[in-house]
C-alpha cells in the first residue's frame, strides 16, 4: 500500500475519483484509502474545489416549479416521519401516541415544515401551497404527501414509498368533504413515478375545496370506471387548510 | 479560496433552520446546478429528480459545510453531482448516445470564456486558465467526465478513440492541470 504515498499516483486517483471515473474494485479500494488517509481526503477536497469551479461556465437553465414543490414536500415529509416528532410529541404522549392523534401529529409536523417555508417561498415568486395532507397506510405509516396550489389549481403528490400494485392497477386520489358524502375524484397517480402533478379545472377545484380527508384507492388501470372508489382504500389522511 | 463567498452565509443560515435563506439559495444557484443535472442525466425527468434530491440534501446537511475547505457553490455542486453519479451507477448500463449533440461542450471545449465573467472568483478564473493550457482532447475528455458523468469506455465510444488512448488523455490532462494549479 506504500505506492499510495506517491503524490503523483494519489493525486491522479483523487482527480479520477472526483470525475467519477473510478469503478468496481478500484472505486472500493480508493474509498477505503479515503477513509484511512487524511492526505488523500485533502487531495479529493482540492480536486472537488478545482473541478467544481467549472460549473460557473455552464449556461443557466431554470428548473420547473415542480422541483421546488417537490423539495418542500420532501422536507415536510422528513419532518413528519422523524422519530423524535412521532415519539416525543406532547400530543401523541398525551393521547397515548396512536390512532388519530398520531396521524394529527404527523400532519401537523408536515404542516409546520411546509407552512414555515410558505411566506419565504412566496417572496421568491415560488408556488404557494394552499393545503397539505399526509396520507398514511393502515399501519400508520406515512406513504405520501399532497400539496395543493390554489392559484394554479394544481395538486402535487409525492410518494414516500413505492406502493405494491398489481400490473392491472393504478392508484387514484380522492377528496372527501365529510364522511357521509361520496368521495370526489381528484386524479389518477403516475404509476412509474414517485411524483404526480394534477391540473384541475375550475369546477374540479371547487368540488374538492373544503375537503377534510384525502384518500387513495387501488383501481383498474386508468381509474375507477364508476367515478367512485371501487377498490381498497390504501392510504388516507386529514387535510390541513392554509386558507 | 474566494475571500467573499455570496452563498456561504446563506448556507450558514440554512444550518440554523432559516428557510428564507434556503429559498434564496435555491433561486440563485438552481439554474447552474440544473444545467449540470441535465447534462449528466440526459433526461429532463431524471435531472429534475436529482436536483430535487440534491437540494433536500443541501438543506439537511448544510451544517456540515466548512467554508475553509470549499466554496459554497463547490460544496453544493459536489452534493448534487454525487447524487447524479449514484443514480448513474445504480443503473447497470447506460446507453451511450453517439449522435448526441454536445451543445454544452462548445462553451467549454475550445474557448473557456465563461458565459458571465462578472462575479466569477479568482479560483474559477485560475482553473479556466489552466484548462485552456490542456490539449483539446485532454480537456474534452476531462470535461465530458465532469459535465456528463461519462466513464473512460463511454468517452472512448463517443470520441471513437481506443480506450487506452482515452485513459492516457485523462491521465496526462490531470497531471498537467495539477502542475499548472500548484
Amino acid at each position: 500500500m506504500k505506492r499510495y504515498q506517491n503524490p503523483e499516483l494519489y493525486e491522479r486517483l483523487s482527480a479520477e475519483y472526483v470525475l467519477g471515473m473510478l469503478k468496481g474494485r478500484a472505486l472500493k479500494r480508493f474509498e477505503r484509502l479515503l477513509r484511512e488517509r487524511p492526505y488523500i481526503r485533502y487531495a479529493v477536497d482540492l480536486w472537488q474545489q478545482r473541478f467544481g469551479e467549472s460549473v460557473e461556465w455552464l449556461p443557466e437553465e431554470k428548473p420547473p416549479e415542480k422541483v421546488w414543490r417537490g423539495i418542500m414536500a420532501e422536507i415536510g415529509a422528513q419532518a413528519a416521519t422523524s422519530d423524535s416528532l412521532r415519539e416525543e410529541s406532547w400530543l401523541s404522549r398525551f393521547f397515548g401516541g396512536k390512532g388519530v392523534w398520531q396521524t394529527a401529529t404527523v400532519a401537523l409536523a408536515a404542516l409546520l415544515a411546509v407552512v414555515s417555508l410558505r411566506p419565504f417561498a412566496g417572496d421568491e415568486g415560488m408556488p404557494i401551497p394552499s393545503y397539505v395532507a399526509v396520507l398514511e397506510s393502515d399501519q400508520d405509516t406515512p406513504m405520501m404527501v399532497t400539496l395543493g396550489d390554489m392559484k394554479k389549481r394544481m395538486v402535487f403528490v409525492r410518494m414516500m414509498q413505492k406502493p405494491q400494485l398489481a400490473p392491472n392497477q393504478d392508484l387514484q386520489l380522492w377528496a372527501v368533504r365529510d364522511p357521509k358524502s361520496t368521495p370526489v375524484p381528484v386524479g389518477v397517480l403516475r404509476r412509474d413515478d414517485m411524483e404526480t402533478e394534477l391540473k384541475l379545472s375550475p369546477p374540479q377545484w371547487q368540488r374538492i375545496q373544503g375537503a377534510k380527508i384525502f384518500a387513495v384507492s387501488a383501481e383498474p388501470r386508468g381509474g375507477s370506471p364508476s367515478g367512485a372508489p371501487t377498490g381498497k382504500i390504501m392510504y388516507k389522511g386529514q387535510c390541513l387548510d392554509f386558507i | 479560496m474566494p475571500e467573499t463567498d455570496p452563498y456561504a452565509e446563506l448556507l450558514r443560515l440554512c444550518a440554523q433552520g432559516d428557510q428564507k435563506a434556503f429559498a434564496r439559495l435555491y433561486t440563485l444557484t438552481s439554474p447552474k446546478l440544473f444545467s449540470l443535472c441535465l447534462r449528466m442525466m440526459k433526461s429532463r425527468q431524471a435531472a429534475e429528480e436529482v436536483l430535487q434530491e440534491g437540494f433536500v440534501k443541501i438543506w439537511t446537511r448544510s451544517g456540515t459545510f466548512d467554508r475553509r475547505k470549499a466554496s459554497a457553490m463547490t460544496w453544493m455542486t459536489t452534493v448534487v453531482r454525487n447524487r447524479a453519479l449514484d443514480v448513474i451507477r445504480s443503473k447497470k448500463s447506460r446507453p451511450v448516445e453517439v449522435d448526441m449533440e454536445y451543445e454544452g461542450m462548445d462553451f467549454a471545449a475550445d474557448d473557456l470564456t465563461p458565459v458571465e465573467t462578472t462575479g466569477m472568483n479568482w479560483s474559477a478564473e485560475r482553473v479556466a486558465v489552466c484548462m485552456r493550457e490542456l490539449k483539446p482532447q485532454q480537456r474534452r475528455s476531462i470535461l465530458m467526465a465532469y459535465y456528463y458523468g461519462f466513464t473512460h469506455e463511454e468517452i472512448s465510444k463517443k470520441l471513437e478513440a481506443p480506450l487506452g488512448t482515452v485513459k492516457a488523455w485523462v491521465r496526462r490532462g490531470i497531471d498537467r492541470l495539477r502542475r499548472c494549479l500548484e
